[in-house]
């Protein structure tokens, strides 16, 4: 494998033929990890290995639903990692609650536009531009741009949200 | 014939172009740099409904001087036509709120109406009172075409939901 690198680190196999630049969220780890691998190294099988692993990690396109297929003639991929294949979410707001399953990978814009929409709780459209998307008991809503695998680690396959009309101006998040 | 080096506002623009973040959104579809001339960027960003079934695409231009000490400010564009085009009146209230024509104390049109955008930032206070509105010299210009993205998604979502309706008469 010695034509991965870590682009956080150029001098390490400097010469390598590096085409495909990833950056890889791996379940609930805070940190997202960058990598560069070379085109017949852009699959399952190397992305894994040069995360160091197992099997049991199965790799998603940002957004996606579906597991990766082949990346070759990529240039540059959001994936994220995780052992969860499909996360159920239970969205909360007044006395209803909705359910949907999605892919670890998927963020929590996405979610949130489901569960305005008309397939969650059809909101209309000047409550759902307020609306966001909390875990139970917390301060702030979620960041939209995360993925909503970040919040559910393994072993955990459903995620209850609460969905709120809140105004948090002034917040820290 | 002397070649200027390219300012370290145009060097931290141009990097953020190449980075990972803002390629994989080129790559996944969600926009394309139609013109690139520092200090104006022009983009074509598509967003979707929430299946992702529905799509449509708006183009934004983004003046870039001084980044990233400033943010761009953002306006509603025509890359053909190299105009804004009028304000739209049919879409969500967020998005007409948004793209509408308005005027920051007599300056002249101010650009997007959201407080992540520089011609709106200051005006009543908006990027005080929504700091994870707000630019800083530590976003990333991906900031702002995640917010450009989800704007274009929620006009993508209430074109399907009019089209459904439609449909279904």
């Amino acid at each position: 494998m010695g034509t991965l690198k870590d682009t956080e680190n150029p001098s390490a196999g400097a010469k390598s033929a590096a085409t495909l630049q990833i950056e890889v969220q791996v379940e609930d780890r805070g940190q997202v990890v960058n990598l560069a691998v070379t085109e017949d190294q852009a699959n399952r099988e190397g992305v894994r290995a040069a995360l160091g692993l197992d099997d049991d990690y199965e790799l998603f396109e940002r957004d996606a639903d579906e597991a990766m297929a082949a990346l070759a003639g990529r240039k540059a991929v959001r994936l994220v990692a995780h052992r969860n294949k499909k996360i159920t979410v239970q969205v909360r707001y007044e006395h209803l609650t909705k359910e949907k399953v999605f892919g670890p990978a998927k963020t929590v814009f996405k979610v949130l536009q489901w569960a305005v929409g008309k397939q969650g709780f059809k909101l209309e459209p000047q409550a759902a531009a307020r609306a966001n998307l909390i875990l139970p008991g917390a301060e702030n809503p979620l960041p939209k741009d995360d993925v909503i695998g970040k919040y559910s680690p393994q072993g955990q396959d459903t995620l209850v949200l609460d969905l709120t009309l809140r105004d948090f101006t002034n917040g820290v998040f | 014939m002397e070649c200027s080096e390219p300012s370290a506002a145009e060097q931290t623009l141009a990097a953020q172009l190449e980075s990972v973040l803002f390629q994989a959104g080129v790559e996944e579809g969600r926009w394309a740099v139609l013109r690139n001339q520092f200090p104006h960027i022009e983009v074509r960003v598509t967003g979707s409904d929430a299946d992702g079934a529905f799509k449509t695409s708006m183009e934004f231009q983004l003046l870039c001087d001084d980044f990233p000490a400033q943010g761009p400010y953002v306006q509603l564009w025509d890359h053909a036509r190299g105009v804004r085009p009028p304000a739209p009146t049919e879409s969500t209230p967020g998005v007409v709120d948004a793209l509408k024509d308005w005027n920051e104390s007599g300056t002249g049109y101010g650009g997007i109406y959201r407080g992540w955008q520089r011609g709106a930032a200051n005006h009543n206070n908006w990027a005080v009172s929504r700091p994870d509105q707000a630019w800083r010299r530590d976003r990333h210009i991906t900031f702002i075409m995640e917010h450009l993205y989800a704007l274009v998604s929620e006009h993508a979502a209430w074109l399907a939901d009019r089209q459904s309706a439609t449909a279904a008469v």
